[in-house]
């Protein structure tokens, strides 16, 4: 298990299997439907963030990624919760409209955080920590 | 962050559930930022189109209304997905096209002027200098920080929030520190004409990279359609809010003023070739095909109306291509009172009002061509899977009205 300290933004605590971008990534261009990432040449293009911690270093991308998030919430294929090296208030705002707790300024770079690791993210606390073990 | 006993209750919902989702935005946004405070904002444009709010933004906006919500301070708003005039035509669109009117219906319910357009600065809209704002649509915020030397960072969601409070986080583009030049761009060639201003934007935001532009070399202040045009493609390439151009930047009356009295700032120069070389980047359609001319991105004004009408002359545009100007409903009213939209329209011209070919539910097939002045527009329909040529405004009236593209 492993404890990174950063900055709660927004929200309470939520925790699930980690999804973990290297690059930045576009809200708006997420499926509100499915929960699936469509933006064209992602990494991540075609996987769901739905019931996950998403995890991207910062929002890149449309304004209207903050609706988006609101969308996917309504939906029920929203990520439980979002972590980011700096969150943007793109993201900022749309976790706010969606509920969803948000955490940035990590001690350690995002990509420390493996996809598949179960994440407990702690807005309250500004705490992130990670089981190594898959979930 | 610092609130006010006032702020402190509006976050803590004793002022209602509006003043409290909105303060929540801002004050983590505020949080994200490491913003001191809030502050009022003069005013707020915000973007509300139904392809960014869809149902869900359509049921907050309404449950707004239904708390008795209303905007603190003036709000004009961003463009539709839709032309109010075309309602129905498009029978697949039609539980939208339903939706967007819903969201129009609320905005004004909640006492924001029905502008409908990207480019409020044809409406006459200046925020004075200094006067913090809160302005959706990327395209107007540098042209709010840079040619007016008002301040607004780049807004979403936030916008709203901003609406309802009167407040945004002092961060950003409302800081004067943030604002300071950090690379001169010199401009070598001669500019003029809106088509040419646009490639100037994406190029220079090319060139400039994270680095707020300091511009020198222009041979004379660009002018309003001008000045919007290369605002807007700026803001396509650059997430940045800021350039300066010395001479017209209310903060940049010399160069030195406008890099903060800082030196060693690297020069770039940018010429025909780099304008070139960005037209290039944007167009991907090849041989003789088009099916669509899209002119006004961002909307366009009258003066634009007539050099169309003037550059068709006698001629007509050829029937096989659609060919749309995108603009507001002020500017198309005004058209329709000068005789322009019927000469126009006898000339084979639609009018798209309220909206644009990016936001609209009605969306151009996939495989067409489409050619456009606006490198913001190719910019956009990149994703659209749509081919593109960017290209002057004469090339486009000349292509539109033998039918097939011709160099």
């Amino acid at each position: 298990m492993q404890s990174f300290t950063g900055s709660g933004v927004c929200g309470t605590n939520a925790s699930g299997p980690a999804l973990v971008s290297d690059v930045d990534l576009s809200l708006s261009l997420i499926e509100p439907e499915t929960g699936i990432i469509a933006q064209p040449g992602h990494p991540l293009r075609g996987e769901s963030v739905s019931g996950r911690v998403l995890v991207f270093p910062i929002g890149s991308g449309s304004s209207s990624g903050s609706y988006r998030l609101l969308s996917l919430s309504e939906y029920g294929t929203a990520p439980v919760a979002i972590v980011n090296d700096q969150a943007n208030a793109v993201v900022v705002a749309g976790a706010v409209l969606a509920g969803i707790p948000l955490v940035h300024r990590l001690s350690r770079p995002v990509q420390d955080i493996r996809t598949g690791a179960f994440v407990l993210v702690d807005a309250v606390n500004g705490l992130v920590i990670v089981h190594e073990e898959k979930a | 962050m610092n609130l006010t006993a006032r702020q402190r209750d509006m976050l803590d919902g004793r002022l209602g559930w509006p003043f409290q989702i909105a303060m929540q935005m801002l004050a983590a946004v505020g949080k994200a930022y490491d913003a001191d405070e809030l502050i009022p904002v003069g005013s707020v444009h915000l973007g509300m189109s139904g392809a960014t709010m869809a149902a869900p933004g359509m049921r907050l906006l309404e449950k707004l209304v239904a708390h008795r919500a209303r905007f603190a301070v003036p709000v004009t708003l961003n463009i539709l997905s839709m032309n109010r005039q075309a309602v129905g035509i498009v029978p697949a669109i039609d539980v939208q096209e339903r939706e967007q009117l819903r969201i129009a219906q609320a905005c004004e319910a909640l006492g924001a002027r029905p502008t409908y357009t990207c480019n409020p600065f044809l409406l006459g809209i200046r925020p004075a200098r200094e006067e913090s704002v809160a302005w959706n649509e990327s395209a107007t915020a540098p042209y709010i920080n840079a040619a007016l030397g008002a301040r607004t960072n780049r807004e979403g969601a936030t916008a709203l929030a901003s609406a309802i409070t009167g407040l945004t986080p002092r961060y950003g583009m409302h800081v004067p520190r943030n604002r300071i030049g950090e690379i001169v761009v010199e401009v070598k060639d001669d500019i003029a004409g809106a088509d040419a201003f646009s490639l100037l934007g994406g190029a220079i935001a090319r060139a400039s990279g994270d680095a707020i532009p300091v511009i020198e070399g222009l041979g004379r202040p660009p002018d309003l359609d001008e000045m919007t045009a290369f605002c807007a493609a700026f803001a396509a390439v650059s997430t940045l809010a800021m350039f300066h151009i010395v001479g017209v930047t209310p903060e940049a009356p010399t160069r030195a003023e406008a890099l903060g009295r800082r030196s060693a700032a690297t020069t770039v120069h940018i010429g025909r070739a780099a304008l070139e070389a960005e037209r290039q980047r944007h167009e991907t359609a090849r041989g003789e095909a088009l099916d669509v001319v899209v002119i006004g991105c961002p909307h366009a004004s009258l003066d634009q109306l007539q050099q169309i009408a003037a550059e068709i002359g006698d001629r007509r545009i050829d029937p096989a291509v659609t060919f749309l100007v995108q603009l507001g409903p002020d500017c198309a009213a005004a058209a329709e009172t000068a005789g322009l939209a019927a000469r126009l329209a006898a000339s084979g011209v639609t009018l798209l009002r309220d909206s644009c070919v990016h936001v609209a539910y009605d969306q151009i097939p996939q495989g067409r061509t489409l050619a456009t002045d606006s490198l913001k527009l190719a910019y956009l329909t990149a994703s659209h899977q749509v081919d593109v040529r960017l290209a002057p405004l004469r090339q486009c009236v000349r292509a539109a009205v033998v039918g097939r593209w011709t160099c």
